[in-house]
C-alpha cells in the first residue's frame, strides 16, 4: 500500500465515522422530539 | 421562539462546520506540501492531531461540568447532560485518534501498534471513558446517576495529563509534541501549520455542534423518562381508586 493509500484510508475512516455519528445523533434527536412533542416536556432546557 | 432560534443556530453551525471540513480536505490533501521526512503520510496528522486535542478538551469540559454538578450550589441537570454529552463525543474523538494514529504508524514506524507509553495511556483513556459511559447507564434516579457519573469522570480525567506528558516522561516510540512541547517551541510552519490550525478550528466547531445535539438529546430523554414515570404513577393511582371506593362502601 502506498502512502496515498494510508492517507486516503485514515481520512475516509475519520470522515465516515464523524458523519455516521452526527447522522445517528440527529435521527435520535428527531425521534425524541417527536415522542415528547416540541417544547412541552418537563425537563426540557434551552438548546 | 428561543427553541426556534436555537434550532436555527444549530443548523447554521452545521453548515459552517461542513464548509470548514471541506476547506480542511483541500488544505490537508492538496495545498499543504508533503513532509520532508514522512512524505504524504504526514497528511494523516491533519485529522489525527485535532482529534487528540479535541478529545482532551472534551474530557476537560466533562470534568468541569462534573464539578459544577457535584457542588450543591450549582447543581443542575444541564451540567450532567453536558458532562455526558462531552464524554461521548470525546470517546469518538479518542477512538479516531487511536485509529488514525495506527494507520499513520504502519508506513512511518512499520507497525500498526506498539505498547508505547503514549499509545498505551491513550488506549487506557479510551476504555476509562467507555466505562464512564457505561456507568451513566446504570439505573437509579437522575440525581444518583449524576453524582455517581461525576465522581467517575473526575477519576478518569487523571489520565489526561498522563497521556499528554507520557512522551516527555517515558520517551518511548511516539515523538514529543510538535506544538505543546516542553520548550513551547512550535516545530511546524507555513502552510502545514495553517492546515493544522484550520483542522483544530473545524474539529472544534464539530465538537460544539455534536455536544449541543447530544446534550439536547439527554435533556429530552430525561424529560421522557420523567413523563413516563408520572404516567405510571397516575395509572397506578387510577387503578387503585375504584377498589378503594369499593372497600369503603
Amino acid at each position: 500500500v502506498s502512502d496515498a493509500g494510508f492517507v486516503a484510508g485514515a481520512w475516509t475512516l475519520a470522515g465516515a465515522t464523524l458523519a455516521l455519528y452526527t447522522g445517528w445523533l440527529v435521527r435520535r434527536l428527531a425521534r425524541a422530539e417527536r415522542s415528547l412533542g416540541r417544547g412541552g416536556a418537563s425537563g426540557e432546557e434551552p438548546r | 421562539v428561543s427553541s426556534d432560534r436555537s434550532a436555527r443556530t444549530t443548523a447554521a453551525l452545521g453548515v459552517a462546520t461542513g464548509v470548514a471540513f471541506a476547506v480542511l480536505v483541500v488544505l490537508g490533501l492538496a495545498v499543504a506540501p508533503p513532509d520532508a521526512l514522512q512524505g504524504d503520510a504526514q497528511r494523516i496528522m491533519y485529522v489525527h492531531v485535532p482529534s487528540a486535542w479535541l478529545a482532551y478538551l472534551a474530557f476537560a469540559i466533562t470534568a468541569i461540568a462534573s464539578v459544577l454538578y457535584l457542588l450543591p450550589r450549582t447543581r443542575a441537570g444541564r451540567w450532567d447532560h453536558l458532562a455526558g454529552a462531552s464524554a461521548e463525543v470525546g470517546v469518538v474523538f479518542t477512538g479516531l485518534t487511536l485509529a488514525t494514529g495506527s494507520i499513520w504508524g504502519r508506513p512511518i514506524w512499520g507497525t500498526w501498534w506498539e505498547w508505547d507509553a503514549r499509545l498505551t495511556t491513550t488506549a487506557v483513556l479510551f476504555f476509562l471513558y467507555l466505562g464512564y459511559l457505561a456507568v451513566r447507564r446504570i439505573g437509579g434516579t437522575q440525581q444518583a446517576r449524576g453524582v455517581r457519573s461525576a465522581v467517575v469522570a473526575l477519576v478518569a480525567f487523571a489520565d489526561v495529563p498522563i497521556v499528554h506528558f507520557s512522551v516527555t516522561w517515558w520517551q518511548t516510540l511516539h515523538q514529543e509534541a510538535t506544538v505543546f512541547n516542553r520548550d513551547l517551541d512550535v516545530r511546524i510552519t507555513g502552510m502545514m501549520a495553517f492546515a493544522l490550525v484550520w483542522g483544530v478550528v473545524a474539529f472544534t466547531m464539530l465538537y460544539v455542534l455534536l455536544v449541543r445535539l447530544r446534550a439536547r438529546l439527554a435533556a429530552l430523554e430525561d424529560g421522557l423518562e420523567e413523563r413516563e414515570l408520572e404516567q405510571a404513577i397516575r395509572d397506578r393511582v387510577g387503578a387503585a381508586a375504584p377498589s378503594m371506593a369499593g372497600a369503603t362502601q
